[in-house]
């Protein structure tokens, strides 16, 4: 088991933590569990290490098995638990009940994506924001390249039937 | 794809992959033609333009959020424990037939769990960090140590007089099949020149470990499977204790032969037995 493969894994672990943690967070809409599903995420790395083929992005192959530890086991839990509502909003927003300081433009871009479907705010959020290839995301999220394309078009349809100037929104609101 | 331009015009899917630059020249080039002379496709497409935001940059203050320290300080407490934890997991799976052979057999049995402990002192679980270089006993060769200090005991007297009961051997058989989740049919396993003579059910670090036992002549042999979490691995050649042996790993098993051969028997015999148990 020792092993380039696992090596590999191992040592490249600790560079991908944050982007784990970001990632969880997008998923769970909640700050704690992010932390849970990196924790979650490295043990199983850890596991399944001598399936990683080395040479191929680390980044990628953690984050599918982030996705699918939230997928498949902590989401249900948190629904049975009751804890079913996610709102991703206040967790891209707020930490802790303080508002995180950020420029106004890119806390809109925040509420806006985290205001998409789950499925289409996933893709969004590794095509766009991690930069993975079509191709990448659709392994990530295991599913068809054609699946990636239209939740991609789908959630820029949506995104650009909102009004583009953000002050003018804020100014209807009012 | 192409046809599909030309003929239906392009879909959402097509337009965003344009945007992206995810579309084969071919294809694109065909799209930017067509906007050329088509205003409701580039209607679409600006609708499409508009959903974009510059997303990377307004999630990137998150990075700066994220509890580093915690993270780094948890991931390094798991490298300290994931060997442990790692064949914990595969004890989950393992069913609980845990079986010690009878009569004299039992004798034996027990110097293989002296063994084991006495590896188990000098394995990883044990040590400060794992080293990165220098010899340390793998979780996969630990095992193949084991057998082969079991292996060393043997001797022609040990199986001489186990009777020859082709309904005993394949009860035997039967058996170990259960406990290692592994179809050993008697006649696959038969490999001459060996003769099978007794199977039995042992343990290594808690998890089953199926020992066949056969003479090659006058010389004991052993087959011997183990519930592993190893990738598939090809046949190796490796000596020790002075035994020969050949081992390999498929669906989440190790085995090994393991006699006193040459490395052509061993790989004759290896090749074999992969063969017929498929």
């Amino acid at each position: 088991m020792a092993d380039a493969d696992h090596k590999d894994v191992k040592s490249g672990l600790p560079a991908h933590l944050a982007r784990l943690w970001r990632y969880g967070l997008l998923l769970s809409g909640d700050r704690d569990t992010a932390e849970e599903l990196v924790q979650a995420t490295c043990l199983r790395a850890l596991e399944k290490s001598h399936q990683f083929k080395a040479d191929t992005r680390l980044d990628c192959w953690l984050f599918a098995i982030l996705g699918s530890i939230w997928k498949n086991e902590l989401r249900a839990q948190r629904i049975r638990r009751g804890e079913g509502f996610v709102d991703a909003e206040s967790a891209l927003v707020f930490d802790g009940g303080k508002q995180v300081e950020t420029n106004i433009l890119a806390r809109q871009v925040l509420e806006e994506v985290a205001a998409l479907p789950e499925a289409q705010r996933d893709t969004v959020y590794l095509v766009y924001v991690e930069g993975l290839a079509y191709r990448e995301a659709a392994a990530v999220l295991d599913v068809p390249i054609g699946t990636v394309m239209s939740r991609l078009a789908a959630a820029r349809a949506t995104l650009g039937r909102l009004k583009d100037d953000p002050a003018e929104q804020r100014t209807e609101a009012q | 794809m192409t046809t599909a331009i030309e003929n239906n015009g392009p879909t959402d899917e097509q337009l965003v992959s344009y945007l992206d630059g995810e579309l084969p020249v071919p294809e694109r080039n065909a799209i930017s033609q067509r906007l050329a002379v088509d205003p409701d496709l580039l209607e679409r497409l600006n609708l499409l333009k508009k959903g974009g935001r510059p997303f990377r940059d307004a999630f990137a203050p998150l990075l700066e959020q994220a509890p580093e320290a915690a993270l780094q300080a948890a991931l390094k407490a798991q490298l300290k424990t994931v060997r442990k934890s790692w064949t914990q997991n595969i004890d989950k799976e393992v069913p609980s037939g845990r079986r010690l052979p009878l009569g004299w057999a039992a004798f034996a049995a027990t110097l293989v769990i002296a063994f084991c402990a006495g590896l188990l002192t000098g394995t990883r679980t044990d040590l400060a960090p794992v080293r990165e270089t220098g010899p340390v006993l793998s979780h996969a060769e630990a095992w193949r140590q084991a057998v082969a200090d079991y292996q060393a005991l043997y001797t022609y007297p040990t199986l001489a007089n186990q009777p020859d009961s082709a309904e005993a051997h394949e009860r035997d058989l039967a058996r170990v099949s259960r406990a290692i989740g592994v179809e050993l049919p008697l006649d696959a396993v038969s490999v001459a020149p060996l003769k099978f003579k007794r199977a039995q059910i042992l343990q290594f670090q808690g998890r089953p470990l199926v020992q066949l036992a056969y003479l090659n002549g006058r010389k004991p042999f052993a087959f011997c499977i183990v519930r592993s979490n190893a990738a598939d691995k090809a046949p190796k050649l490796e000596v020790r204790k002075g035994l020969t042996i050949v081992h390999w790993a498929r669906d989440d098993r190790s085995y090994m032969v393991i006699g006193v051969v040459s490395e052509e028997e061993a790989n004759r015999i290896a090749k074999e037995l992969r063969a017929r148990l498929g």
